[in-house]
């Protein structure tokens, strides 16, 4: 006796769902994009190997160029006023750290006086920005 | 009369076939411009201006000085840069209570000094202090 077979079975992927998955990994990307704010100036930061990850969220940059000049969020500013800018950044997060970018052929009294600012501004909490070069 | 007959009508439905596209579209664009930038730094804490000023045994300090013709000085002895980690280590064994001072000349660039923070982070030194060289 002859059994026949009573399912044929179709392959077939299910696409119904796929706009839900596209949906959920667009808004992951969504969330997690940052767009830069900040232009900030074009220095060649010094190169170095122990630098470590900094949190840039609690990050405000302090950028001076090889000419000298200074900006912080994209103000220029005299390095006598950095001190009050940062002070009332401070005011407004206690936690925050401030990347210094300075160009690497900065000559380092500059980077004194900039650091001097910054404890009157009682920013103490100091990074040097760096490349990160391997040996 | 013949009375005409209106046609049947479907009824009225916005096409969801493009949704996925869309979606996809829109993730594209999102996975494309999302860059997931990180910056490296050298975190330091300064002191506050508040702050007392401790006293050191004079034994306790090691003072490198980067000099603004490319050369560093421990403790007035000339240094190669990638021989200054050892010696370092060395002294830092010896006495687990150093503390390395690094003076930078004014005229010294800024890389000159962040090159020796970088050999003092690496040798593992965890007390240190920056400073400029004032003769």
């Amino acid at each position: 006796m002859r059994f026949k077979r009573s399912l044929s079975t179709k392959g077939s992927i299910p696409t119904g769902s796929m706009g839900d998955i596209v949906f959920l990994l667009l808004v992951f990307f969504m969330a997690t994009t940052i767009f830069k704010l900040e232009e900030g100036l074009s220095v060649t930061l010094p190169r170095a190997e122990s630098g470590m990850r900094v949190p840039r969220e609690r990050v405000t940059h302090v950028w001076m160029n090889a000419r000298g000049e200074i900006t912080i969020d994209d103000r220029f500013l005299m390095v006598s006023s950095v001190a009050n800018v940062l002070t009332q950044k401070m005011r407004e997060n206690p936690q925050l750290i401030v990347g210094l970018n300075v160009d690497s052929s900065i000559p380092y009294e500059r980077i004194d006086d900039l650091l001097m600012r910054l404890r009157e501004a009682n920013a103490i909490n100091v990074s040097f920005t760096n490349q990160v070069e391997t040996r | 009369m013949a009375r005409i007959k209106r046609p049947a009508q479907a009824p009225p439905e916005i096409s969801q076939a493009s949704t996925a596209d869309i979606a996809f579209l829109l993730l594209i664009f999102f996975i494309s411009t999302t860059v997931f930038e990180q910056e490296f730094g050298m975190q330091v804490l300064l002191p506050g201006l508040g702050g007392k000023s401790v006293k050191v045994k004079r034994d306790n300090v090691l003072t490198v000085r980067a000099g603004a013709d490319g050369e560093i000085y421990v403790e007035d002895a000339p240094t190669a840069l990638r021989e200054l980690r050892g010696v370092l280590e060395g002294r830092l064994e010896a006495n687990e209570n150093l503390i390395i001072s690094i003076e930078t000349e004014g005229d010294a660039a800024y890389q000159r000094m962040i090159d020796v923070l970088d050999e003092v982070k690496a040798a593992g030194a965890e007390r240190f202090s920056i400073k400029q060289f004032r003769g």
